[in-house]
Formats: C-alpha cells, sequence, structure tokens
C-alpha cells in the first residue's frame, strides 16, 4: 500500500502511467455510470427500471473493487518505463 | 423530460417490446463474455503468460474488459425499459429512447384514433405472440407504432375498449375533469 500511495503521490514518475490510465478508466466508468442510473431512476416508469438499477449499481461495484484488486495485485516494473521515456524524450527532442 | 400526469389520469398499463428483443442482446454480450475468458486462458496456456508474472496484469485487463461489457449491456437494457408505450383513459404515449440524449415523447388523444391494426410477421412472431400494433391517427403525425410487442391483439383490444368508453364520457372531445369553479360548475376544457 506504502509503494501504491509514493505512485500516486508523483504523477510525473513514468511509473505512475498505469495508475493514471486506470483512473482515466475508471473516471469514464463512473461518469457513463451516473448516466445510466439517472436515465434508470429519472425516467424508468415502474419497478423494472429500479430493479434493473440496484442490480447495475451492484455489480459495478463489485467489478471496480475487483478490478482495483486486481490493478494492486500487478507488478507494474515489468512495462518498459526506461524505454518509453527515453522514446518521448527523443521524440521531445527532434520536435525541437 | 418524461410525461406529465394530468391528476384525473389513470394509467392503465405500460408496454415494452417483447423480451425477445433481449434475446439478440444476451447472446451479443454472453458471447463477450465467453470470448473474454477464451482469450484469456488462451494466452495462459499456449503462451504461458502466468509463469512469465503476466498472469495477474491479464486478470486485471480482463476485469477492466468486463467493466467495459457490463456498462454497455446496461445502456442496452437501458434502451430497452426507457422505450415505452404507455395507455391511459386519456391518451397513448409513445416514449422512444435512443442512447443518453436523445428521447422523443409523442401522444395520441384517442379522439385523434382513425383505425387500429394488428400486424404479426413471420414464424417466431407467430408462436411467440408478438408483433406491432399500428394506429391510424388525424394527427400531424400519421402513424402511430408500437412495435414488437406481447399480445398485440390483446393490446388492440384494450386501446378499443379504452376509445369507446372515452368517447362515451367525452363527447366531442370535451373534457370534464377540473374541479368545480365557485359557481359550482365544472370547468370545461377543450381540446
Amino acid at each position: 500500500m506504502a509503494l501504491i500511495g509514493q505512485r500516486s503521490m508523483n504523477i510525473s514518475d513514468s511509473s505512475s502511467i498505469p495508475l493514471v490510465i486506470f483512473s482515466l478508466i475508471l473516471t469514464a466508468y463512473i461518469i457513463g455510470s451516473v448516466f445510466v442510473a439517472y436515465h434508470l431512476y429519472h425516467f424508468g416508469i415502474g419497478k423494472a427500471p429500479k430493479a434493473i438499477l440496484i442490480i447495475f449499481l451492484a455489480g459495478s461495484g463489485i467489478l471496480i473493487g475487483m478490478a482495483v484488486w486486481a490493478y494492486l495485485q500487478v507488478d507494474w516494473g515489468f512495462l518498459p518505463y526506461e524505454d518509453f521515456m527515453q522514446y518521448l524524450n527523443v521524440n521531445s527532442n527532434l520536435s525541437l | 423530460m418524461r410525461p406529465i400526469w394530468k391528476p384525473y389520469e389513470k394509467i392503465d398499463s405500460v408496454i415494452r417490446r417483447h423480451r425477445i428483443a433481449l434475446l439478440f442482446n444476451y447472446l451479443y454480450f454472453g458471447f463477450m463474455i465467453v470470448l473474454g475468458f477464451v482469450i484469456y486462458y488462451s494466452a495462459d496456456y499456449f503462451l504461458a503468460l502466468g509463469s512469465l508474472g503476466f498472469g495477474e496484469f491479464m486478470y486485471f485487463i480482463l476485469l477492466v474488459y468486463f467493466l467495459v461489457l457490463w456498462q454497455s449491456f446496461f445502456r442496452s437494457l437501458m434502451d430497452y425499459y426507457l422505450d415505452s408505450w404507455i395507455i391511459t383513459d386519456h391518451r397513448i404515449i409513445d416514449i422512444h429512447q435512443m442512447g443518453l440524449f436523445k428521447r422523443d415523447i409523442s401522444e395520441l388523444r384517442y379522439s385523434k384514433i382513425q383505425d387500429i391494426s394488428v400486424k404479426i410477421n413471420g414464424f417466431w412472431q407467430t408462436m411467440l405472440n408478438y408483433g406491432d400494433v399500428i394506429i391510424q391517427t388525424a394527427g400531424a403525425v400519421n402513424e402511430f407504432r408500437f412495435y414488437q410487442i406481447p399480445q398485440p391483439n390483446k393490446v388492440k383490444d384494450k386501446i378499443l375498449q379504452i376509445y369507446d368508453q372515452f368517447n362515451r364520457e367525452h363527447p366531442n372531445d370535451i373534457e370534464i375533469h377540473e374541479p368545480p369553479t365557485d359557481n359550482n360548475q365544472p370547468l370545461i376544457t377543450n381540446h
């Protein structure tokens, strides 16, 4: 957990790239879920849309929890961060 | 935007497409789930990614894939559940949801109905008893269609029954449902 905390604190560090990407995916998912939930709750007529909404939210919670847990289990060190950063540096030098 | 109910209006039924319309959704998402597992276990079995230390990473990718599938599936369910036809004792309301930000609502008063027909087309519609109910109208939209609804003949009979009742209770399409005025006379709204 301490390692994760360290990663998230330093956004400019290349090793935080997976965290940034995963955060973006989760944010997009949550925004999409809010829209779906709003439509089902606000426009749904009868009990069925509300029941569907509860299943959707419960499933989303479980899946997000599992995805976060899976993220924490991954040793992200296998990603070629140095090569990637070197690639970025080379390209930025070229553009200058 | 949702229909505004009149205080004297009673909802008779809320109709949605036949559940068979969801079958293709279930099949598609079932296939996509199986595909996810097949790719995950194939990668593990043939490429031995687990023994190379990529097992957790593959599992994480699989879960993110399931997250996307889960939301897509419920978006399609949302489209199904928000597309509905509401039959009240005063009008028929057609609500059509297209994606997240497009929603059409049209309504038809019984006085505008000219003709009702049922269209059951093909083997599956005959066997599963679903089809379209088409209402010809005198309004700006000359056709009002209930798509792939279950028991279309029963729905048609119900609409005709309410239509007769509405015409009996509202001669010349005059609405007399508002609370009485000071003179104890009903407020008459002519549509």
